[in-house]
């Protein structure tokens, strides 16, 4: 296993999709940060926090960004042994299947919390260029451990795109479908279905404005079984699926 | 250990097509096989039943002696192959790709890829990405890939396409050597008769899905040979006067007075007259025509491999 995940990194070297994602790891916090100091300067009374730049770029993350990037990311990272052909050299070497989808959404984690812990630094800097004010330790203790759960509720729909990716082998199914359930969760958002739709439960989970009126459990147990279900299935495919 | 591959009544439907059709493939310890068809035939479906990479719709695998289906994964780490299409991640260098699998493999000699580079002729271009690299040298790096765990069977599909003629001439003797020096039993399909010709030692023939032939190359050439068929009313003397007058001795008689000559066909004429002076009756001369292009041809139906 530790030698699939070491070449799991060997691979991302001069690739472009990292860089890239990196790049989409930025534009939350940068977008965010011009839309309040242009807010200030309509508002010049009101402070520039840093508590509003973390919680704008958050809500930008949970809300559209991150399953979208998350997606581009996933279908990269699945696609690519399709697209470049490399898989019927994996398989034969032989790397079993099971082993080298396990190995992948563990690179999965470890690449998004990384894009997740980048965006938390990306809000500390530019909040420091910018002069925002209320730079407090435990504001950037639990923003921290926000982005971090974030990252893993996010990962933890990923496998669903993973089966997607496998299924269709090609780049558009998984964004399209990741598109549709961005869609759907600013529909459900304001609705009491906010705990039930896999695709809102992060918000709901990680945004403290947000109040269920069923308890928390139902939710976990959804986005749980969403992860499970979805990662057996894509191993069962896989597994006997034929490759040409 | 009698047989490195052997495969039983092997199949691959595709919906109604037949893309491999109950097949009976044998090869034997150290030699070459090729495995001739042209394109569509069914080449690369064996093999990628041959690798796992497809499950058979029916029939029966058995690779070193052992059932594939249940040794899969003990089998093909002692199997080196290329495959149509097998591809390379076109962001890393030769050395980093083929590190990916050193890595994989778990091989722990530390030249196991300089060596392999330089038996390819890609080292001066080790640090190339392969994202640059052209089909030919993406082909050898294919090549050096299947052999770097030093591997007791390759199975390499159309090992030579997209080479120009120095490439090719180099893989073959590539081949030549993996096998005579390093023992290395040799499984390789290719859709051109010359190229199987100049290195298989048996010979198998898909068409349309089904072997239509497996056959020994040195009995193939036999077969195939030119000859001069004569037909004469007295043989036993034909015989007689073949060897004593011409020095002929490679014929062989068939019945109906039918005698084939292998050698001397520029004596034709002249055995005719001599014929014609001993009162033996020549009802007919004829040249065969058969050559093994002509032969293949005939096997997949009149149209040309190649
Ligand atoms: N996944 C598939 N689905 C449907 N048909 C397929 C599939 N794979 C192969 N075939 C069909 O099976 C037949 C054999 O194909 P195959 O690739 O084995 O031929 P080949 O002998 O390797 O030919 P070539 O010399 O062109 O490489 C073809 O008719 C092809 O269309
Ligand atoms: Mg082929």
């Amino acid at each position: 296993m530790a030698n699939v995940i070491y070449t799991e990194i060997l691979k991302m070297k001069k690739s472009r999709m990292f860089l890239l994602s990196l790049l989409g790891g930025i534009v939350s916090p940068l977008l965010n940060f011009f839309m309040l100091l242009a807010y200030h300067q309509q508002n010049p009374d009101e402070t520039l926090t840093m508590e509003s730049l973390f919680n704008q770029t958050h809500l930008f993350i949970v809300f559209l960004v991150g399953t979208l990037l998350f997606a581009l990311i996933t279908t990269y990272l699945f696609n690519r042994e399709f697209e470049e052909d490399t898989l019927k050299n994996l398989l034969t070497i032989p790397v079993g299947r099971t082993q080298l989808v396990l190995s992948k959404l563990f690179i999965l984690i470890i690449w998004i919390e990384i894009i997740m812990i980048y965006s938390f630094f990306m809000v500390i800097l530019l909040g420091f260029i910018g002069g925002f004010e209320g730079f407090q330790t435990n504001l950037l203790f639990l923003s921290f451990k926000k982005y971090i759960f974030t990252g893993f509720l996010l990962f933890l729909l990923t496998p669903v795109i993973i089966l997607i990716t496998i299924l269709f082998r090609s780049y558009i199914p998984s964004i399209a479908f990741s598109i549709f359930a961005t869609l759907g969760t600013l529909i459900i958002m304001n609705s009491k279905y906010i705990a039930f739709y896999p695709w809102s439960i992060p918000v709901l989970m990680t945004m403290n404005s947000q109040q269920s009126e069923y308890p928390i459990l139902f939710s976990w147990l959804i986005i749980i079984g969403v992860f499970i279900i979805s990662l057996t299935t894509t191993l069962i495919y896989f597994n006997k699926t034929d490759i040409d | 250990m009698e047989r490195i591959i052997e495969t039983e009544n092997l199949s691959k439907h595709y919906g109604l097509q037949k893309a491999v059709n109950r097949i009976n493939i044998t090869v034997r310890p150290g030699e070459i096989y090729g495995f001739l068809g042209r394109n569509g035939a069914g080449k690369t479906t064996t093999i990628r039943m041959l690798l796992g990479l497809i499950k058979p719709s029916e029939g029966v695998i058995k690779i070193f002696g052992e059932d594939f289906s249940e040794n899969k994964r003990e089998i093909l780490k002692r199997i080196g192959s290329t495959i149509e299409f097998s591809g390379f991640y076109s962001n890393l260098s030769a050395v980093d790709n083929l590190k990916v699998n050193t890595t994989l493999i778990g091989i722990k000699k530390k030249d196991a890829i300089k060596d392999v580079l330089n038996i390819v002729g890609l080292y001066e271009e080790r640090n190339k990405t392969v994202g640059n690299y052209s089909l030919g040298m993406k082909q050898r790096l294919g090549i050096a890939r299947a052999i770097l765990h030093d591997p007791e069977l390759l199975i390499l599909d159309e090992p030579t396409n997209g080479l120009d003629p120095v490439g090719i001439k180099d893989i073959r003797k590539l081949i030549k050597t993996l096998a005579k020096k390093k023992k290395i039993t040799i499984f390789m399909s290719s859709h051109i008769l010359s190229e199987v010709e100049q290195l298989a030692d048996t010979i198998g023939v898909i068409h349309q899905g089904s072997l239509v032939e497996e056959i020994n190359f040195e009995e193939l050439r036999k077969k195939n040979r030119r000859y001069i068929e004569l037909k004469v009313s007295d043989d036993a003397r034909t015989v007689l006067l073949l060897e004593n007058e011409f020095g002929i001795e490679d014929y062989e008689v068939y019945p109906e007075e039918t005698i084939r000559i292998y050698t001397d066909h520029d004596k034709v004429a002249r055995i005719n007259k001599a014929l014609v002076n001993e009162e033996i009756e020549v009802s007919g001369i004829r040249l065969s025509e058969d050559n093994l292009e002509d032969y293949f041809v005939k096997l997949t139906e009149g149209e040309v491999i190649g």
